[in-house]
């Protein structure tokens, strides 16, 4: 008996059991955290591993206002996953949808709340998002997303703090699966180049990577809509 | 030797059909240019419409680079035809203007002959590809600039960095010069052996397309020949667009097209020097 009322006591007071685990209370307070951020203007170095893409590293300045108005200017060419780079939880969260808490899990030494996000609407793209977040600083941590008709990716956030109490992602490493189908040439000419090579399975779905790392924050300085409008 | 060399060279560049091949570059690649400048960038959307879908492209990749690269692409499997004009008339051509006996009464050697109307052909292919070069890539980067290389290969998407691009256009050219050359090469040969210009020319265009045809086509038994047909060896050129370099196959075409250069020569200065003239 001593043993349960010591078990309750201890499980009442541990960190992760005294938080709200109300998903939408949860969602709620990302959303509002994330509206802190007005704006941004951050350089970014993309580092791209995809199996069948070989890019040099390229560094780019993104441009960022709410609600998800995104502009990346960059001296050369540049490709950026359009998931990992316009994720935004306001837009995640806009459309009707169903939540509820799964479980506590650790990232590092962080307790995080899983949190599972299923859309109402039929109309949308997202099947189902899986989210981690981390409730004292109300971040997501890792979002791990099924979306038509690119199928499942994941995003890991590594948070600094730019401002007390404004937090702002580092690094940001997107997962994503590769079909090989993707890459296939469309030009006719280019096709010709391997001919002797024996051609890879392309059935074989493999993983790729891009990471993200962001540099120079400016935060909530202002950003003109212009640099958006260039972008319609 | 570089008095004959000129004189060659003189001969050559008197001829109207030599600037068949300047002309027709001169014409074709700026037409490439407004072709692209008007309707590249879909002809870009196209090629990259699958990564679209998941990737947000920034930056501009139509630029000189690539177009140069389209147009290496395309021209350089036609360039030969315009080398034979020239190289398959180089000896035939002697024998029908009636100069043969005329050339060979000179207090001049057979090899020297041979090799001073070999050079004068060498250089009109160099010519020829260094003229493909100035319009292609030094035209392209005066319209559209410079930026990143797409290559889209089989099963793979390079993107080289813009400053990583411009030695491997000089080093594709230089090879695609060692390629026109074993071109001149057989034409040169084949001239030694008639007395009309016309039969060389056609038989070297023969044989190349025969030799691209059996390259093309994917059957077990082609596969065998392949490796022994130079025109396999031509192309890899584009080996200077990959990444990493695979040296060792540039380092084989290299030696594989250098030795049907100088064993294609060396049979012609023996049937040359062997030749009874009789016109």
């Amino acid at each position: 008996m001593l043993f349960r009322i010591i078990s309750l006591m201890l499980l009442l007071i541990s960190p992760g059991f005294s938080q709200n685990t109300d998903p939408e209370i949860m969602l709620e307070r990302v959303k509002e955290e994330f509206k802190k951020i007005e704006n941004y203007k951050a350089d970014i170095t993309v580092i791209v591993d995809i199996p069948f893409i070989k890019m040099p590293e390229r560094r780019a300045t993104l441009y960022f206002k709410q609600p998800d108005k995104i502009h990346i200017e960059s001296d050369g060419f540049a490709m950026l996953p359009k998931e990992g780079i316009k994720f935004s939880p306001i837009s995640l969260f806009e459309t009707e949808h169903s939540s509820f808490y799964e479980k506590e899990e650790k990232i590092g030494d962080i307790n995080v709340a899983v949190i599972k996000v299923i859309p109402l609407n039929d109309k949308s793209d997202l099947v189902l998002s899986t989210l981690w977040i981390d409730p004292i600083k109300n971040l997501i941590l890792k979002v791990e997303s099924s979306r038509k008709p690119t199928g499942t990716f994941v995003i890991e956030f590594d948070y600094t703090e730019i401002e007390e109490g404004l937090h702002l992602p580092e690094t940001i490493e997107f997962t994503f699966s590769v079909d090989p189908m993707m890459f296939h040439s469309r030009n006719p000419q280019e096709m010709k180049i391997d001919e002797n090579k024996q051609p890879e399975d392309s059935s074989k779905v493999k993983t790729g990577k891009v990471f993200i790392y962001y540099s120079n924050y400016k935060v909530n300085q202002g950003v003109p809509d212009s640099l958006f409008n260039a972008d319609k | 030797m570089y008095t004959l060399f000129k004189i060659e060279f003189l001969k050559v560049f008197k001829k109207w059909r030599t600037y068949i091949g300047f002309i027709a570059v001169g014409v074709l690649v700026p037409l490439v240019h407004l072709a692209m400048y008007l309707e590249g960038q879909n002809s870009l959307d196209f090629i990259t419409r699958n990564l679209q879908n998941s990737f947000l492209l920034v930056g501009n990749l139509l630029n000189g680079y690539w177009i140069s690269y389209i147009i290496l692409n395309v021209i350089a499997v036609h360039i030969p035809f315009l080398i034979t004009l020239v190289a398959g008339d180089l000896l035939a051509g002697e024998a029908t203007a009636g100069t043969y006996r005329l050339l060979v009464i000179r207090p001049i050697s057979r090899m020297q002959i041979i090799s001073s109307k070999f050079l004068a052909g060498f250089a009109y292919s160099a010519l020829l590809i260094l003229w493909l070069a100035i319009m292609s890539l030094g035209l392209g980067l005066l319209i559209f600039g410079t930026g990143e290389l797409l290559v889209v290969r089989s099963e793979l998407i390079i993107i080289f960095d813009k400053t990583d691009v411009l030695w491997r256009f000089l080093l594709a050219y230089g090879f695609a010069i060692l390629g026109m050359t074993v071109v001149c090469s057989l034409a040169f040969f084949f001239s030694s052996l008639v007395e009309n210009a016309i039969g060389p020319i056609i038989t070297t265009m023969a044989v190349i397309i025969i030799f691209i045809i059996i390259s093309a086509i994917d059957v077990d038994i082609f596969r065998l020949v392949k490796p022994y047909l130079f025109t396999n060896y031509i192309l890899n050129w584009r080996e200077f667009f990959n990444d990493p370099l695979d040296t060792n196959k540039i380092i084989k075409s290299i030696f594989v097209l250098s030795g049907h250069i100088i064993v294609l020569l060396g049979i012609t200065a023996i049937i040359f020097q062997k030749k009874d003239i009789l016109s």
